[in-house]
């Protein structure tokens, strides 16, 4: 069992919010999900220095971002809104609305909020149906981005390779599940981690 | 691909060929096999193979002169080729080895400011016998011994014959060739012997005309040409003399025979598809390569396509040889003896030819090979060779060849067989018809044509009755009534004829309700048009080309029926109603009018709808075989766009599933798999560009994926291999698959390749060594040359081993030959430029003008700003060497232009501010976050905050470039910072979790980056003044000399604030010059102004010698200024080529003394004048003037033009 420590760093660049996910040795681990998650990592890191404020030289000229592709900025874009909706998605799970599924993707639950925790409870009350759903699916289609975007950096990887590359983000967000949360096993069935 | 319209674009190469899409031809035997490359880039769940190549031979290419071979000959054995080129004007003789082993310089034989034609060896290569035309513009016979370097040609004939076309008996003991007594019309072939030269050459009877000799094997029999009988055709007599007979009974031109090396048969150049009208010229043009048995009289059969003006076929072992211009230039080429397509059974020979008509792009020369082959197949009888010619025609047709196509359907005709012989008269009636049609002056004219046209085909129907070819006959008929443009009577009639076909069955019913729909259309019937339309999409979904003509028919009146000048948001609501409205009835339709919208959308730019479309029209997937087409059009469309969008790996994708669910065969599937060939390698070339290396190599893995034999993805793997510093891991895994594959070409290209990243001679031999046995194995991609040419140029400008550029240049022309400039004109520039250099550093300036140009014209961008330089500096010089006027102008001031935007003074700021962020960004600012370094990254924050600080300080402060004092100041500063900067790097380590040593070494290279900066200004300054200098020569080699002096003025003012103190007298005479000369232009006190201040100019010329001498006279060597796109770019070396041409100090004195009595003669001061001219004198009356100072050394100009307007060089 291949087990990975996942450690968070909330930066505070120009005034966003971004979780960067480091994911760092702890055992061993398959060299796809090495390579799955170099390529994460990189683009994490990417999507760090476009929010850079540090774009000035010593000459005081802005210095303009380097080119990118139109495939990489989308997949830029894609971590920006996964950053974007991180707190909220924090919540929805506390919550029990979304949970992880076996595909790396969020799975919405109905919208109780009768159990709602204390500091929860405005946050519950305030979203609805629709915005939570439109929530999810952002959510959602960035991290398709993301894993579209970790096949193509991938000299060894193709389309074909998505079941896998789902089950890599999974994985990663199994083991990064809070006590609580629920997660969908690789059998196909919800669970709550405790 | 059509920008504006996508979907259309895409119909218009599917239907290119008017045939059903989708067309399905036998498999053939499978030849492309896939292997494993780099064994990483592999998985096992290989979707699909590579294509599988059709089993044609293509001609190979031999020689790549860029002067037209007009003349060849091989030794037996093959080892040696004797030809001519056109160069100079003239045509050279040359010899070269054909031996692949052999690293042999090609040699030129016999050189002469005269002609040299008709090579032919002897049987053991010892000599050669040519034409050579120094004493007889008519032509004499020379021969050459060949294994005395020193020997000189020994002419055989006289000036009172006019001879030519030599060939040797097979003993070698008797030269055969053509002659032409004085006052004779017809020619001879005559025998010499050369046991005994002076005795006259034997007439040989051929009764007429002769020419073009050729012997056979066995040395008994005699081909040549003759016109005798009104056409040039190759005739056969015994060498003893007897009966003549014609070879072929081809009524086509033919010429050049030569005997197969069994004597069994002789081949030819010939004209079989334009025989009518057939000239010399279009022998030429159309010609291709035949071969005939000398047993009995037949008809040749041909060998290859009539691309390219075949001529002089000769084997030798079991290789065809012969001339071509396949590629622009007529150079040799070669085939196996069978040619480009062998014998097989008349079936296969069938499918192949169908195979060959449906590739895209089609090649139509070889598709009329193809059939043509078939129909020989099949012994030009029976159905089988009826179906050949009757595709064969329709083929000539589509290249517009109507004779040629008339010949074919006589042919096929010919055989009775039905319905292809039917068919066939059907199409030779409509040739003549439209000819008759196009010929006719007037109405009645037309009218006549069109009545004897139905006439014609009203007979076939008649006498095909209840057949499909009468059902075809009508429907032509119908078709030439709805195109006549004679009323609507004519019309009326066509839609009569269209209802009698009642018994057309499958594609010609939907024919017949298509002409229907649109004869009413043209009668203004719009109610009946679309249902009509509907009715071929409803009911004849399976005839592909009709429905999707229809469709694209129904939609274009759709939109016509909005007006001109409708909105594109009410055309695209207009298709979205016939999208919604034929959903369920006719989803061709529905599908139709989604692209149809994205089309529309697309054109108006609004490309986020128009994927909206596309993608709309995906989603209506069904299993329906008939949407097919549509589907593919809606993916490819939006694969463009995703494509021009820089979502490579999107629009890849959807090319791939384009391929995946067609056979290799398909139509479509080779459209998507030549748009995902170009475009991936486009798009991997573009992503390696922006740094987006993972990417890159991502798509050029998977293009290795599909074909491990493609070499644009093997050099993109090794380009990103080398942006990722993995060469040498890269050359080991490469190493690994050439120890399994030895033999592999594309391995040892590839294993080569990653050698040149390596640094040092030792690594560039050994991919010298590995390339030229590729290159052995296949000789056919450009890229393979064009590497070997770069290793040889290497290593003469770096490495000094003397002869390579010449070996370079051979190699980039062959590149050249082999690159498609249509296909690749970004590699077509590179070898532009690649080939201007060795020329530029071989001192040819002038090939090195033409190509420069060449690549000037291609306006492909350049790499860098540094190349981009140099290019211009370069054409200026080998421009102004041609003795261009403009040219050398335009060019120095580009680059000037250039420089000037280029001298950034604190350059050194932006690229060390890099270094800042790197070290903030990716290392302090994570490290911050680990409590276990925090503390120690805040530390070095603090340092690199306050070295940042120190650095925005120095570089805000005003400094103009060198010799600005205050840029020395600013370099000390960063000097001393980027020091600091290195203390601080030297610390970081600790704050690394991964990847210390890339790290480490990437911010080693960014420091060096700092020092290089630092490099830059006083080397641009110091470039601008030589340009300056170079600019002010071509001024004035152009007489503008005002402007010329400005530059020189300029020139003198950089080097003397630069200290550059050895031009000051050179830059000092050259303004003084110019103002004397622009004196001369004027008058009054401008004129008086201008001797003055050339006086005074050259008065300081001998102070300037005597202080500082003058730079070095060499001009630039071959050692020199070595610039290749693909290396590194060093202005130093590259600017000091051509610099420093000059005088010496003596001739520097003399000439500015020389001037200064000029000056004093115009300025009415003789005495003054009489004095400097005895001055001068003196030296000379002693003879102590040394041969190095006279004026005619060190120059390349004559003597005369030293004093006078080249005074400046």
């Amino acid at each position: 069992m291949k087990r990975l420590a996942i450690a968070f760093l909330a930066l505070t660049v120009s005034g966003c919010t971004l979780a960067e996910v480091k994911v760092n040795v702890a055992s061993e681990r398959t060299s796809l999900e090495n390579q799955i998650l170099g390529s994460y990592n990189s683009l994490s890191e990417e999507t760090l220095l476009v929010a850079s404020v540090r774009g000035v030289d010593p000459l005081g000229h802005i210095q303009p971002p380097p080119k990118k592709s139109g495939e990489q900025q989308d997949a830029i874009t894609a971590m920006q809104v996964l950053a974007f909706h991180a707190d909220d998605i924090d919540a929805f799970k506390r919550l029990g609305w979304v949970g992880e599924d076996n595909q790396g993707l969020l799975r919405g639950f109905e919208m109780t909020r009768d159990k709602a925790p204390d500091d929860l409870k405005d946050f519950a009350s305030r979203y609805g149906q629709k915005e939570f759903n439109a929530v999810v699916a952002e959510v959602n289609k960035a991290r398709e981005t993301v894993m579209r975007r970790a096949i193509e950096l991938n000299a060894n990887l193709t389309p074909a390779d998505a079941p896998k590359v789902r089950g890599v983000f999974a994985k990663l967000a199994e083991d990064t599940a809070k006590p609580g949360d629920k997660i969908q096993l690789a059998d196909g069935n919800w669970t709550v981690k405790r | 691909m059509n920008t504006n319209r996508l979907t259309r674009a895409f119909f218009a190469a599917a239907l290119c060929l008017g045939l059903p899409l989708g067309a399905q031809v036998a498999h053939a035997e499978q030849t492309a096999t896939p292997a494993q490359l780099v064994a990483e880039s592999l998985r096992p769940e290989i979707k699909r193979v590579a294509p599988r190549k059709l089993d044609v031979n293509i001609p190979l290419q031999v020689s790549y002169e860029t002067g037209a071979v007009q003349h060849l000959d091989i030794t037996p054995d093959g080892k040696w080729l004797a030809y001519t080129r056109i160069a100079g004007g003239y045509s050279e003789l040359w010899l070269r080895s054909l031996d692949g082993t052999l690293s042999v310089l090609p040699r030129r034989i016999a050189p002469a400011l005269a002609d040299r034609l008709s090579p032919a060896l002897s049987p053991d290569g010892k000599s050669l016998a040519f034409v050579g035309a120094e004493d007889d513009v008519k032509g004499d016979i020379y021969i050459q011994d060949l294994t005395r370097p020193d020997a000189t040609p020994q002419r055989l004939t006289g000036r009172d014959t006019e001879d030519g076309a030599p060939c040797f008996s097979p003993d070698g003991g008797t030269l055969y060739f053509q002659q032409r007594r004085q006052g004779e019309g017809a020619r001879h072939i005559v025998a010499l012997s050369l046991s005994t030269l002076k005795a006259t050459p034997r007439v040989i009877e051929t009764g007429g005309d002769a020419s073009a000799p050729a012997i056979s094997p066995d040395g008994k029999t005699l081909a040549f040409v003759s016109a005798r009988s009104g056409i040039s055709a190759v005739y056969l007599v015994p060498t003893s003399g007897g009966a003549v007979r014609k070879l072929t009974t081809s009524q086509a031109q033919e010429a050049t025979p030569r005997f197969t090396p069994d004597g069994r048969g002789v081949y030819f150049a010939t004209v079989p598809y334009a025989a009518q009208g057939a000239t010399a010229e279009s022998l030429l043009a159309f010609s291709v390569l035949a071969v005939a048995d000398v047993g009995g009289t037949q008809a040749p059969r041909i060998l290859n396509t009539a691309k390219g003006a075949s001529l002089e076929p000769m084997q030798s072992g079991s290789t065809l040889y012969f001339l071509a211009s396949r590629s622009g230039q007529s150079n040799v080429w070669s085939l196996p003896p069978a040619g480009e397509i062998a014998s097989r059974p008349a079936a296969e020979q069938l499918a192949l030819a169908d195979a060959v008509a449906a590739q895209l792009p089609v090649d139509r020369a070889l598709a009329v090979l193809a059939y043509g082959k078939a129909a020989e197949a099949a012994g030009n009888t029976g159905p089988l060779a009826a179906k050949a010619l009757l595709a064969q025609g329709r083929q000539f047709e589509l290249m517009d060849l109507p004779e040629a196509a008339a010949q074919a359907f006589t042919s096929a005709g010919a055989l009775n067989v039905q319905p292809e012989s039917g068919f066939a008269h059907i199409r030779a009636a409509l040739l003549g018809i439209n000819k008759k049609y196009a010929l006719a002056l007037n109405d009645a004219g037309r009218r006549a044509a069109l009545n004897g046209g139905r006439a014609q085909l009203e007979l076939i129907a008649k006498q095909n009755a209840d057949s499909p070819v009468a059902v075809q006959a009508r429907l032509e008929e119908a078709r030439l009534l709805l195109n006549s443009g004679l009323g609507s009577s004519s019309l009326l009639e066509g839609i009569h004829i269209l209802d009698s076909l009642s018994k057309a069955g499958g594609e010609q019913a939907a024919e017949a309700l298509y002409l229907k729909a649109e004869i009413y259309g043209r009668i203004g019937q719009g109610q009946a048009v679309l249902p009509l339309y509907a009715r071929v999409i409803r009911n004849y979904p399976e005839q592909s080309q009709w429905a999707d003509l229809a469709v694209q028919r129904v939609l274009d009146q759709s939109i016509a029926a909005l007006g001109t000048g409708a909105k594109f948001e009410d055309q695209a609501q207009a298709l979205s109603t016939i999208s919604e409205q034929y959903r369920n009835d006719l989803p061709k339709l529905s599908l139709g009018a989604l692209n149809r919208m994205g089309d529309v959308y697309y054109a108006a730019d609004e490309w986020a709808k128009a994927k909206d479309a596309y993608r709309q029209a995906l989603a209506q997937r069904s299993n329906d075989p008939n949407i097919s087409t549509q589907l593919a059009a809606a993916r490819l469309s939006l694969a463009e766009i995703l494509y021009r969008e820089e979502r490579f790996h999107q629009a890849l994708d959807l090319y791939e599933t384009e391929m995946a669910s067609r056979p290799y065969e398909d139509r479509l599937y080779r459209l998507a798999k030549a748009a995902h060939l170009r475009k991936s390698t486009a798009a991997g070339d573009y992503l390696l560009r922006i740094g987006e290396v993972p990417s890159a190599r991502s798509i050029f893995a998977g293009l290795l994926r599909e074909d491990t034999n493609y070499v644009p993805a093997h050099r993109g793997l090794i380009r990103a291999s080398a942006a990722l510093h993995t060469i040498p891991a890269t050359l080991a895994d490469y190493r690994h698959q050439l120890t399994a594959k030895p033999g592999d070409a594309t391995l040892l290209y590839a294993t080569g390749l990653c050698l040149t990243y390596l640094d040092g001679k030792a690594p560039l031999l050994e991919a010298h060594e590995l390339i030229s046995r590729a290159i052995m194995k296949n000789g056919q991609v450009e890229y393979f040359h064009q590497t070997l040419g770069y290793i040889d140029e290497v290593l003469e400008t770096v490495h000094g081993e003397r002869g390579k550029l010449e070996a370079a240049l051979e190699s980039y022309q062959r590149a050249r030959f082999l690159n498609s400039r249509e296909q690749n004109p970004e590699n077509a520039a590179n070898l532009d430029l690649n080939i201007g250099n060795i020329h530029f550093l071989l001192g040819q300036y002038s090939n090195a003008f033409e190509e420069y140009l060449a690549r000037q014209a291609s306006k492909v961008p350049f790499d860098n700003e540094e190349t981009e330089i140099l290019f211009y500096q370069r054409l200026g010089t080998s421009a102004f060497q041609a003795r261009e006027r403009d040219k050398p102008i335009e060019a120095f001031s580009k680059s000037l232009e250039l420089v000037e935007k280029r001298i950034q003074p604190k350059y050194a700021s932006e690229v060390f501010g890099r270094i800042n962020k790197y070290v903030f960004d990716r290392i302090i600012t994570p490290a911050l976050g680990r409590a276990d370094v925090a503390q120690k990254a805040k530390d070095l924050a603090t340092r690199q905050s306050e070295l940042n600080n120190q650095l925005f300080e120095i570089s805000i402060k005003p400094a103009g470039p060198p010799p600005d004092k205050a840029w020395d100041a600013y370099a000390a500063g960063v000097r001393t910072l980027l020091a600091s900067q290195e203390r601080i790097i030297v610390d970081l380590p600790p704050l690394l979790k991964d990847d210390q040593e890339t790290t480490m070494q990437t911010l080693g290279v960014m420091a060096g980056k700092v020092r290089e900066a630092l490099g830059f200004p006083p080397r641009f300054v110091q470039l601008r003044a030589e340009l300056y200098d170079r600019l002010g020569l071509a001024y004035q080699e152009a007489g503008r000399w005002h402007e010329a002096r400005e530059a020189f003025e300029k020139a003198l003012e950089i080097n003397t604030a630069l200290g550059l103190n050895a031009n000051l007298a050179a830059n000092q005479r050259s303004v003084s010059y110019n103002a004397f000369m622009e004196a001369g232009l004027t008058t009054g006190t401008d004129r008086d102004r201008l001797l003055a201040l050339s006086e005074a100019g050259f008065t300081r010329v001998p102070e300037l010698v005597k202080k500082y001498g003058v730079a070095d006279k060499q001009g630039g060597g071959r050692k020199k200024g070595l610039i290749n796109i693909d290396l590194n770019v060093s202005l130093d070396k590259a600017t000091s080529s051509q610099a420093a041409y000059g005088f010496s100090a003596e001739q520097e004195t003399r000439l500015a003394n020389t001037f200064l009595s000029r000056i004093a003669t115009e300025r009415g001061k003789p005495a003054q004048a009489l004095g400097l001219v005895d001055k001068q004198l003196a030296p000379f009356g002693k003879g102590a003037v040394e041969p190095q100072d006279a004026f005619w050394r060190g120059s390349a100009s004559a003597p005369g033009r030293i004093a006078g307007e080249r005074v400046g060089a």
